[in-house]
Formats: structure tokens, C-alpha cells, sequence
């Protein structure tokens, strides 16, 4: 996460700095497990805890690690982090656990997780790298949820969210009627299609937002110029 | 010590590989009752779904060649429930019980767990293939669905296998 990135406030990092629509990371799971929020919610906690606790870790093993090597030690520390997330949500939310079926077992090659190891946390302190865990993995379960609400509503009609220690319904609502929800949301097709659309609305939002800067820089500097030319 | 040494960089894994094993080895410790414990109940709760009023009790000794059976339970006097396990397209497989009456005819079909392609392998899972294995009989086999030949082929060596213990009985 970059200081500029930094000063911007939370919801414009969530679009701006966001790893699946904006650098495209962590794909494959985005698109295998959004059916519904319970998924999207279960595997986006799951990512934020093993983002926070392995940039944590490399951050404090980065001073002692010899670049040559520092590739297993990551993946070492990921994948330790994995297993024991696995373990937890098998014993705990056994009804997560199957709906995410291997997808747990693949965040260790998640790029966002190596991705920060590398790029953030192995140069900063702790609670930087703790902070940039934490951001990182509430982008992606923005990200997850964005994706999951609208396949889950186009794809079954239906709002819900269960507990996923006891598999009790917490909520359900119909919102589209039955005989119009659109299945084809449910299959891969429909991921990638909901995924398309909302990369392009957030690429859009991107280059709106350049433009404006690149208009306000270009009205500033034909400010100066004009003072300059007054003087 | 130096930095760059072999000595280091293998202590430095070696410390490393041994603190993940038992960290993994405590939560193991500690998650594997429950796991075991929830699979247990989940069992019993699916071989209710088949027999509601049954008594079952585990069979232990039996000889199955395909290695697909892992578990046999018989409910008194009403049938025998086998527990198999098979590779469809998903490779870390599915689980799945099939029941016989002591007629020969099927008592019921229900997966425990998969992860099967949803709308293609989960079709297997339907209440409309469902309902068609369980209007089979000993003298018949498991039908095979388009696509989703992977995983009804699965299915139909385990309900071979199963058949196959059934009537050697």
C-alpha cells in the first residue's frame, strides 16, 4: 500500500487499491465460490485472517531470511497459516467448510497472500503489514460480496445468510419472484459474466477519477502560467 | 553467524518447519475430536433419512475387492446401508450412502458430501436421479447421466460393489 494510497479513505481504497477488480488477483476463487454471501463471507474471513497473520509473521522473519530462500519460508509460513484455518473451520463451521470445499486449501496460492508477503509486508513494520493484511483482505471480501449478492439474487431469487457454526437460516428473502431468477448466474458462466461487469464498472470509475485529476493538474498549471505571465 | 551460509539458510528452514509441525500439531490436537465427533453424528443422522425408526449397527468383517466401501451398517430386519466412497470429476471424490431392503430392492440413495461441478456432476445429487436409483433393484445397475458421466460412472461402481456385497450375503 503506498503512502498516497494510504490518505485515501477506506471505501475509495476498497475501489482504487482492490486486488480482484483492480489487479486482477485471486481470481480463481472469486469466481469458484461466490454462489452466495455465506460463502463469500466464510472465505473472505478465512483470506483476512491468513492475509493479517502471514504479513505479521514475514515481517518479523524478513530481517532474518536470506533472499534465496525467502520464497519457502513464505510459502512455509502460508501454508501453515492455511492448514490451521482449515482445521478451525472444520471443527467449528463444518457447513463452510464443505461449501468451500478446496478452496480453502488454495489460498496458500492466492497471489494477494505471496503478493503482499513480497511486495509490502517483507520491507515494512509490523503493524504496517498487519494494517495493509487487514485492508487487502476487506477489498477482497468486498469484492467476494459485491459478486456473491448479485449471482445469488439473479441465480436463485433469493437473499439469505445462515450461521455457519450451526447451519441455522439467519435470514431469507425473495426478491425476485419465483419462475424469473436467471440459473445461468449459479454456473461459472454467470461468474464470469458478473465478474466483466463489475471489472469494467470499477476500471470506468478509475479512469473517470484520472481524467478529473488530470483536468484539475492541467487547470492548475494553466493557473501558474497566467500568474506567471501577470507578474 | 553469517547470513548467507548453507548452515544457516538450512537452520533457519529446518527451526521454521519444525515450530509450523507443532503449532499444526496442537490445533490438530484440539480440532480432531470434533471433527470426528461431527462425522459420527452426520452419519447418524443420514442413515435415519434412510431407515427413520431402525436400529443400526456397525458391520466390521466384510471382503470388498474395489476397495469403494467404507463403512456397512445394518438396520434390524429392514435392509443394509453401505457407506462408498468414489472419484468423479471433483478428484478429492464424493461420499455417498446406498441402502438395500432385504428384498433386494433399493432403500435409499443420499450423499453425504461432494464436490461435484455444480449443475453438471451435482446433477447426480437431484431428487430426479435420486428418485431413479432408488426404483432400482438388485438385478439392475445405476443409470449413467449425460453430462455428468464422470460422476454417475461413480456411482454406478459403487452401486455395483455394494450390490455385489449384498447378494454374496
Amino acid at each position: 500500500m503506498s503512502e498516497n494510497n494510504e490518505k485515501k479513505g477506506f471505501f475509495s481504497e476498497m475501489i482504487f487499491n482492490n486486488p480482484v477488480f483492480g489487479l486482477y488477483l485471486g481470481i480463481c476463487s472469486t469466481l469458484a465460490i461466490t454462489t452466495s454471501l455465506n460463502n463469500a463471507i466464510g472465505m473472505g474471513v478465512a483470506v483476512i485472517v491468513v492475509l493479517v497473520l502471514s504479513n505479521i509473521a514475514v515481517s518479523l522473519i524478513a530481517p532474518l531470511t536470506p533472499d534465496e530462500i525467502h520464497i519457502p519460508v513464505y510459502i512455509v509460513i502460508i501454508a501453515t497459516l492455511v492448514t490451521l484455518v482449515g482445521m478451525l473451520m472444520q471443527a467449528y463451521t463444518p457447513e463452510l467448510f464443505s461449501a468451500l470445499g478446496a478452496f480453502i486449501d488454495l489460498i496458500v496460492v492466492n497471489c494477494i497472500i505471496l503478493g503482499r508477503a513480497e511486495a509490502y509486508a517483507c520491507k515494512n513494520g509490523v503493524a504496517a503489514s498487519a494494517r495493509d493484511g487487514l485492508m487487502m483482505g476487506l477489498s477482497y471480501t468486498f469484492s467476494l460480496l459485491a459478486m456473491s449478492l448479485i449471482r445469488q439474487l439473479l441465480g436463485t431469487g433469493i437473499l439469505s445468510f445462515s450461521n455457519p457454526m450451526s447451519g441455522n437460516e439467519i435470514f431469507s428473502i425473495r426478491l425476485i419472484p419465483q419462475g424469473f431468477e436467471i440459473p445461468v448466474f449459479k454456473t461459472q458462466t454467470g461468474a464470469f459474466l458478473t465478474f466483466a461487469v463489475l471489472a469494467a464498472a470499477v476500471a470506468a470509475i478509475k479512469l473517470n477519477s484520472e481524467a478529473k485529476e488530470k483536468a484539475k493538474a492541467l487547470e492548475a498549471a494553466k493557473a501558474k502560467k497566467k500568474e506567471a505571465a501577470k507578474a | 553467524m553469517n547470513k548467507q551460509s548453507t548452515i544457516y539458510k538450512v537452520l533457519l528452514l529446518g527451526v521454521l518447519c519444525a515450530f509450523c509441525g507443532l503449532l499444526l500439531s496442537g490445533v490438530n490436537g484440539l480440532t480432531a475430536p470434533i471433527i470426528e465427533e461431527a462425522a459420527i453424528q452426520k452419519e447418524k443422522a443420514n442413515l435415519v433419512l434412510i431407515y427413520p425408526d431402525a436400529e443400526f449397527k456397525e458391520v466390521k468383517d466384510y471382503d470388498d475387492p474395489t476397495g469403494l466401501i467404507t463403512g456397512i451398517y445394518t438396520a434390524e430386519g429392514l435392509g443394509t446401508v453401505y457407506k462408498i466412497h468414489n472419484v468423479g470429476y471433483n478428484s478429492n471424490g464424493f461420499t455417498f450412502l446406498l441402502a438395500f431392503n432385504n428384498d433386494g430392492t433399493v432403500g435409499g440413495f443420499q450423499v453425504l458430501e461432494h464436490g461435484e461441478t455444480d449443475g453438471f456432476g451435482s446433477r447426480c445429487f437431484d431428487e430426479e436421479y435420486v428418485s431413479s436409483v432408488e426404483s432400482l433393484t438388485t438385478s439392475d445397475s445405476a443409470p449413467l447421466l449425460s453430462g455428468a458421466t464422470l460422476t454417475s460412472t461413480a456411482i454406478k461402481q459403487g452401486y455395483d460393489a455394494a450390490k455385489a456385497l449384498f447378494t454374496a450375503k
